[in-house]
Order: structure tokens, then C-alpha cells, then sequence
């Protein structure tokens, strides 16, 4: 029986229209393109280009559904980025010590997030603004704006598979865990219980400044491996190569069906979100569209998604009352 | 019990008689700043008994569960003896691990998750890192439903249930705590009668297995009905405690008011000329051929549940629910209201029922609620609000209504629920309307308020406004409108004389309509 319910659910879910949606842009740009688009080329095109963001989209999920917003973490990947390179430059460093330094730089600045948050109960958008420009602000001085390169042969050396396989890894991985937190974690279930309603929760006994850490802790934590991919994939840090793309991250998470009100959402969606985004853009390229409509293009689809949103739940809650009345007449 | 714990026998089948006390407050004080909330508070709960706290607005209800449930602490020298242990204070922890557990009037739900989740929550909140077992959750939320005798889809959101439902989850999560006392605030406000019988029925089938209730309520019929003892409280102080056979609703009345009887029938005479008449007026399925008319000077009341089609058909004389067909004539002219800014050219104004979704801006003060409905009006032409006029209007309504307490600055959040509903009312007459419609003017807000707000509807008509009022308490009908028109399930089932019936007559003629 729950079987068949979860079967309708998922027919009826926001996630099944996503993958429709998904799934006929990738027909259509292969006929359009003539084949083109699944050509080994551009997939490794489309990989390179939105992997980092999706891995990123990840821990972005999670500031979401609890009912916040972050915008710093791109700020935040880059410090844990510079930090990363800077080790590998002076020590040759190994792949697992690059990535304790980048989560724990990650995951310490997302904590002053979080402690921001709890005790100044600001909105979130505006603080992690603050801390956005102040971590812009200190990266500039300490860099001077100076780039990185030339990194040891280890994480120099790229392979036609490894470009491919590492960002993918990484990202199957870290979606994995989002997933397994979202969904079979106490402190998953408590995100979505803050996101709901942060006042019953704290009735209920939860701890909502070790929530907060562990959430923006994770974000933190989760854009510095998206940091690393980057940085393997592009063999440089640079002030620019992250930042200011923050709103194509936080649209694939809307897009995949995640309030920004919070308390709903969950990461498969998330990965079909990315996908469009990321298919969407990379289509547009193919069609030679100029990158000045693009943006044109993907913003129309946000507005076009959410009035399908708001058109369903619409229907839904008049359903809704409708069956109230119906069981008011039965009684 | 006797110092060295031992009873001779014949005290010990008296005790076994007597029940076991749960709790007992002496002498509790509670300052809030310069604010005396509780004075020398003596409280007394028995073990499986329904335990009714009553009082207005203000009087220290909420500070009293507060201290209770462990949220606040009370001034030093109370004294605090909870399954007999003394203390000095309740702590959160203590209260927790005793089983006591608040249903707060917002009842503290998660929206966005299911039944079961909501239900099993202190599972997620548990120490330890083992994951989350839903088949547990699922099991937990079962069981507990089924000791309720409740049918809930399990693995529904909670935002989709209706508010009797939320209150249904509400308490089943409490009992899946354990819980050996629940206080319930104010439980009833926003149920139909159907849905608090249902409730009443599940809270005395628990309290026959043994569970101990406090319940919080304005409405005192329903207290008479559910409770076996009562307490009575006023500005901080308890009046007393009695057994619910000592007591009836008059002197309750009399004791929670300190003035007795807050009814009476004083009708002023209407007019002749018909002002709003509603010809054959449907709408889909909310409501059906709705015929009526009003007069100018008379309050015409409307009597019916909540989902009767009652606030529809207010909906759409505000011009909000457009009809499918059938006619609205106001003076005699027919009226299509695209939107509500018609409405309230036409004179119409509506004060709707939850002030706190729809009334009023919750955050700002009073002046600005207050003017907003005619912000236009006291404008300059360029579009700036002259301060002075808005300043000169809210303190003359805050005069004329007799609010209590309100300065123009204050935030309409901090006043109580009588003031609030005072400063909508006024915010729509300052639009000078000639016909007012007030849905449920007088939910959740205690009988001085009530009062007060009656005495300001019989001097509206007694200056020739015309009122619909719109409630399903009998009384508030009974003796505030002359003529009611009773609906049921979307129509208009009959029409009312309250000048010929008596009281009993019309509560009957209404419960045989519905």
C-alpha cells in the first residue's frame, strides 16, 4: 500500500514534470543539433562547465529548506580555494589533505554564518551579505588579486576519463550525502522542522544554534569541494572564477522545486534543477543563441516554472476544500 | 500521607478514594517588571481530573502555564509541589520528564511535514546519531492515533489538514511524549461546534484512561461542559476553584467581569427604506438562491457554522467572491462589484472574521492600521500623507471606541484581542460606510470587550448605519439583532423573529435548522 501511494505521489510530484521537462530538452536540443549535443565533446563541455555549481547546489539546498538563504558561499569556496592552492604550491601537498583544509576553511567561515544568524536573528539574506562583501573584502587584501597556478603534477595531470569521472564523482558523492542527510538523519529532519516552523522547534527541545552551525557549516563545507573541483578543472584560482555566480547555483535549487520560504525541497529534485539549468545553458550555446539572450532565456523559465507552481498548488488547495465539503456533507 | 510514610488502614482506603495530587502552588508571585501578573497564587491539580483555568484577557492564564511547563520561572518564595516533591521553581526538563506538555493556540505544528512526522517527533530530537527510522515513526504515529480512535492519513502534509485536524495531530504528539497532564490553550477558538464535540469526546475518553487535562477557554459554556472543577481567575488573583455542579453560566459571568450579565435585548427601532436587498444570489457550491434584505438602522443577524457559506456570501457583497448570478441591489440600484475598492464606494465596509490574517497589519501601529482604508482621503495632491489629519483621526476613533490602553504608536501586536478588533472595526467605519458587515466580531475576545463592542454596534445603528452581523453564537444573535436569518450548507434555511422567541425557542428553531 505505501508502495502504490509513493508511486502516485511521485506521478503527481513536482520532481516527475522536472524530469519530463529535463528529458524533452535533451531530445529536442539532439534533434535540433543534429546529434550534436550528446557528442562526447560537449558533454565533457557541459560537465566542466556546471559541475562546480551543482556540487554547490547541494549545500545551498540545505540553507534553503531551513529557511534561509546564503549568498556568501561562492566568497567562501574561493578563501577555501586560495587557502587549498597555497598548500599545494608550498608542500606539493596530497589529495586528501587539500580537501580537509578546503571543508575545514569552508566549514569555519560558514560557522561565523551561523553564529551571525543565531544571536543577531537578522535576515539571512542580508547577513550572509555582509559576510560576503567582508570575505570579498579580505580575500582582495590578502591576494592582492594575484592568480594561482602552476599546481604539482598530481593535481595537475588531467586524462580525457578523469575530467570527466572527478567532477561526476564528486558530485554523485556529495548529493549522496545531502540525500542520506535530508532524509535519514535526525539533523535533516530537524532543517526541515526550523524551516517549517523555527518556533515549534525550539519547543519541541531542538537546538537551533547547533542546527544553524551544522547547516551553514555545511554549506561552507560543500562549496569548498565544489572549490576543488573548479580548480582541478581549470588548473587556476583567480578573485573572479566563482563569485558572481551565485544566482545560477540558488536557480537550480528553486527551480528544483525547493520553497524559498522553506521547509520543502529535497535533492533529487536539486539534480534535476541543476540539470535544466546547466542543459539549458549549455543547449543555448550550441544553438549559437548569443550569451546576451541567455540569461533572457533562463529567467523566463524561472517565471514560466513558478506560475506552473503556483497554478498547481492553486488547484490542489481548491481540491482541497472541496473534499472538506464533500465529507461535511457525508457526516 | 503521614511524615513516616505509613497509613493505618482505614486512612488508606480513604486516600485510595481521594486522587493523587499532581501539582500544588502556594503562594506563587510573578512580576513582570512593574507588572504584578500573578498574586499569591494558590493552585491545586488532582490526578485524572479536567482541571478548566478561565478568565479575561490579561488576568495571568498564560503565565500560569508558563511557570506550570517550566518557561518562565516564578518570584522567589514560591512554593511548587509537583507528585510531591517540593520545589522552588519548575524547569523545563522537570516538566518534560513529568509529562506535562503544552498545546499552545498556534499548536506548534510542523506544516511542512507529514502526520506521522509531526506525531514522532521526539524521535528526531533524541540524542545519538542513529538514523532515522521511519518505520518506527510510522508505527509510533499509528498507535498512538488508534489509542485517540482517530483516523488521520498518516502521510499527509500537515498543511493540508483542516485547522480540527491540526489540533488532533497537536494532541496526539503530546501523547506519544508520554504525557501524564496536557494544558491546552484556548483549544476550541477556531472549531466548529461538530468539531469540538468531536474533541470533547476524545479528550474525556483519554481522561478516562487516566490522562490529567487543563484547558484554557473564553467560551464558558463549553468550560461548564468539560471540566469537573474550575478556576476562576481575575486581573492576576485567583477568585476560586469549584466544582463545575457549583456553578452555572451567569456566575461565571458575574465572576470573571466583576459586573453581571452582558446580554440584554435593546433593539432601536429600524427604518423603513430597504438598503441592501440580495435577490436569488448562488455561487457555485458555496452557497445557493440566498434571498434577504436589510433595512436601513437594523442589524440583521446571520447565523450559521463555520462552512455554511456564511463569509461567502460576505465575500461577495464586499465584492471579493464574484456570484455566478442573482442580484445585489444597494438603495435600490443593482451593483456589480468587480472588486472591493467598489464595495466600499458603494458604502459597503466589511470587518472580516480572523483580524489577525485579514484585519490588520500585525506589526505596525495603531495609527497606520487605522488609516490605511482611507489613506487616500487624507492625503495632500501630490500624494503625501498629511500626518497631522492621520494623527487627529486615530485619536479621535481611539476616543470615540473607548480603547483602552492605545496610543497612536503602539504596534497593533501588542494589544489584546478585544482592542485589536476594535481598532478593524473603526478602521472601516472611518470610511463612513452606510452598511457594515462584521463576521464574527467577538471571536476569541473576553466579555468586557464584548460588551464593548456591542454598545458600539447599537449606537452605529442608532445613527442609521446598517449592519449585517455574522456569527454562530446564539446569544450574540439573540440579543444584538432583531430579525436573523439562519444558513445551512450554503442556503438560506429560514428567517428568525428574536422579538417573538424567547431564548430557548430560537436556540432550538436554530439547532433544528442546522
Amino acid at each position: 500500500m505505501a508502495n502504490k501511494g509513493l508511486k502516485k505521489a511521485f506521478f503527481s510530484s513536482s520532481e516527475f514534470y522536472l524530469l519530463l521537462v529535463d528529458i524533452a530538452l535533451v531530445l529536442f536540443l539532439t534533434a535540433f543539433t543534429g546529434g550534436k549535443f550528446i557528442q562526447f565533446t560537449n558533454l565533457r563541455s557541459l560537465v566542466v562547465g556546471y559541475s562546480a555549481l551543482g556540487i554547490i547546489a547541494a549545500g545551498v539546498l540545505v540553507v534553503i529548506i531551513s529557511g534561509g538563504i546564503d549568498i556568501s558561499f561562492m566568497a567562501i569556496a574561493t578563501i577555501a580555494q586560495y587557502a587549498m592552492a597555497q598548500y599545494m604550491l608550498r608542500s606539493g601537498g596530497n589529495f586528501v589533505m587539500i580537501i580537509l583544509i578546503a571543508v575545514a576553511v569552508g566549514s569555519f567561515l560558514g560557522c561565523i554564518n551561523a553564529v551571525l544568524v543565531y544571536y543577531i536573528k537578522a535576515p539571512t539574506l542580508i547577513i550572509t551579505l555582509a559576510t560576503m562583501s567582508i570575505f570579498d573584502g579580505i580575500l582582495l587584501w590578502a591576494t592582492k588579486g594575484v592568480k594561482l597556478f602552476g599546481f604539482p603534477d598530481w593535481f595537475a595531470t588531467k586524462t580525457a576519463a578523469s575530467i570527466v569521472l572527478v567532477p561526476i564523482g564528486f558530485l554523485v558523492v556529495v548529493f549522496l550525502i545531502t540525500w542520506y542527510i535530508l532524509r535519514f538523519s535526525k539533523m535533516g529532519r530537524k532543517i526541515y522542522a526550523i524551516g517549517g516552523n523555527i518556533e515549534a522547534a525550539r519547543r519541541m527541545g531542538v537546538n537551533i544554534l547547533k542546527v544553524q552551525l551544522f547547516i551553514y557549516a555545511y554549506v561552507g563545507a560543500i562549496a569548498a569541494i565544489g572549490a576543488i573541483v573548479q580548480c582541478y578543472l581549470i588548473q587556476q584560482v583567480a578573485l573572479n572564477d566563482m563569485v558572481g555566480n551565485e544566482m545560477d547555483v540558488i536557480a537550480m535549487v528553486v527551480l528544483g522545486g525547493v520553497a524559498l520560504s522553506g521547509g520543502k525541497g529535497n535533492a533529487s529534485g536539486t539534480v534535476l534543477g541543476m540539470l535544466l539549468v546547466a542543459i539549458l545553458s549549455n543547449g543555448l550555446t550550441l544553438m549559437k543563441v548569443s550569451s546576451y539572450y541567455q540569461d533572457l532565456v533562463i529567467g523566463t523559465v524561472i517565471l514560466v516554472s513558478f506560475c506552473l507552481t503556483g497554478w498547481k498548488m492553486q488547484q490542489n488547495s481548491k481540491k482541497a476544500s472541496m473534499r472538506g465539503k464533500l465529507e461535511d456533507e457525508q457526516s | 500521607m503521614l511524615p513516616d510514610g505509613k497509613h493505618p488502614p482505614c486512612v488508606k482506603m480513604v486516600m485510595s478514594l481521594m486522587p493523587e495530587k499532581l501539582l500544588e502552588m502556594v503562594k506563587v508571585n510573578k512580576h513582570y517588571g512593574g507588572v504584578h501578573a500573578l498574586k499569591d497564587f494558590d493552585f491545586e491539580l488532582f490526578e485524572g481530573e479536567i482541571h478548566c483555568l478561565v478568565g479575561q484577557n490579561g488576568c495571568g492564564k498564560s503565565t500560569l502555564i508558563k511557570i506550570i511547563s517550566g518557561v518562565t520561572k516564578s518570584d522567589e518564595g514560591s512554593q511548587i509541589v509537583m507528585y510531591g516533591k517540593t520545589l522552588g521553581n519548575i524547569r523545563a526538563k522537570h516538566a518534560n520528564d513529568a509529562g506535562i506538555k503544552v498545546i499552545y493556540q498556534d499548536l506548534s505544528l510542523f506544516p511542512n511535514l507529514t502526520v506521522a512526522e509531526n506525531i514522532a517527533f521526539s524521535l528526531n530530537t533524541e540524542k545519538g546519531i542513529k538514523p532515522v527510522n521511519w518505520d518506527e515513526i510510522y508505527c509510533v504515529a499509528k498507535s498512538t492515533l488508534e489509542k485517540m480512535h482517530v483516523n488521520l492519513e498518516l502521510g499527509r502534509e500537515v498543511s493540508t489538514l483542516s485547522i480540527a485536524d491540526r489540533q488532533l495531530v497537536a494532541i496526539a504528539r503530546a501523547l506519544a511524549t508520554n504525557a501524564k497532564l496536557i494544558i491546552m490553550d484556548e483549544p476550541t477558538s477556531s472549531l466548529t461546534r461538530k468539531e469540538v464535540n468531536v474533541l470533547f469526546s476524545i479528550i474525556r475518553d483519554l481522561n478516562q484512561k487516566g490522562l490529567t487535562v487543563m484547558f484554557v477557554s473564553h467560551k464558558l459554556d463549553e468550560i461548564i461542559e468539560i471540566a469537573d472543577r474550575i478556576t476562576v481567575m481575575r486581573d492576576g488573583s485567583k477568585i476560586g476553584t469549584f466544582k463545575k455542579e457549583d456553578l452555572n453560566n451567569a456566575k461565571l459571568t458575574e465572576m470573571l467581569s466583576g459586573q453581571s450579565v452582558a446580554y440584554r435585548q435593546d433593539f432601536s427601532k429600524a427604518g423603513d427604506k430597504v438598503i441592501l436587498e440580495v435577490d436569488k444570489l448562488s455561487n457555485g457550491s458555496q452557497y445557493k438562491d440566498v434571498s434577504f434584505q436589510l433595512k436601513e438602522g437594523e442589524i440583521l443577524g446571520v447565523i450559521g457554522l463555520l462552512g455554511s457559506g456564511r463569509t461567502e456570501v460576505a465575500m461577495s457583497l464586499f465584492g471579493m467572491n464574484k456570484p455566478d448570478s442573482g442580484t445585489i441591489r444597494v438603495n435600490g440600484k443593482q451593483v456589480n462589484f468587480k472588486n472591493n475598492r467598489e464595495a466600499v464606494g458603494t458604502g459597503i465596509a466589511y470587518v472580516p472574521e480572523d483580524r489577525l490574517l485579514q484585519g490588520l497589519v500585525i506589526d505596525q501601529n495603531v495609527e497606520d492600521n487605522l488609516s490605511i482604508s482611507i489613506i487616500d482621503r487624507i492625503c495632500s495632491k501630490i500624494g503625501l500623507v498629511k500626518t497631522k489629519e492621520k494623527r487627529q483621526l486615530t485619536e479621535n476613533w481611539i476616543k470615540k471606541l473607548n480603547i483602552k490602553s492605545a496610543l497612536p504608536e503602539i504596534p497593533a501586536s501588542a494589544m489584546s484581542g478585544g482592542n485589536q478588533q476594535k481598532i478593524v472595526i473603526s478602521k472601516w467605519l472611518a470610511t463612513e460606510p452606510k452598511i457594515l458587515i462584521l463576521d464574527q466580531p467577538t471571536n476569541g475576545i473576553d466579555i468586557a470587550a464584548k460588551s464593548a463592542i456591542y454598545d458600539i454596534i447599537r449606537n452605529l445603528v442608532k445613527n442609521g448605519m446598517s449592519i449585517i452581523l455574522i456569527s454562530d453564537e446564539i446569544p450574540e444573535v439573540y440579543y444584538n439583532c432583531p430579525r436573523a436569518i439562519l444558513m445551512h450548507h450554503g442556503r438560506v434555511v429560514k428567517e428568525l423573529d428574536c422579538r417573538t422567541l424567547s431564548e430557548d425557542a430560537f436556540e432550538q428553531e436554530v439547532s433544528y435548522g442546522q
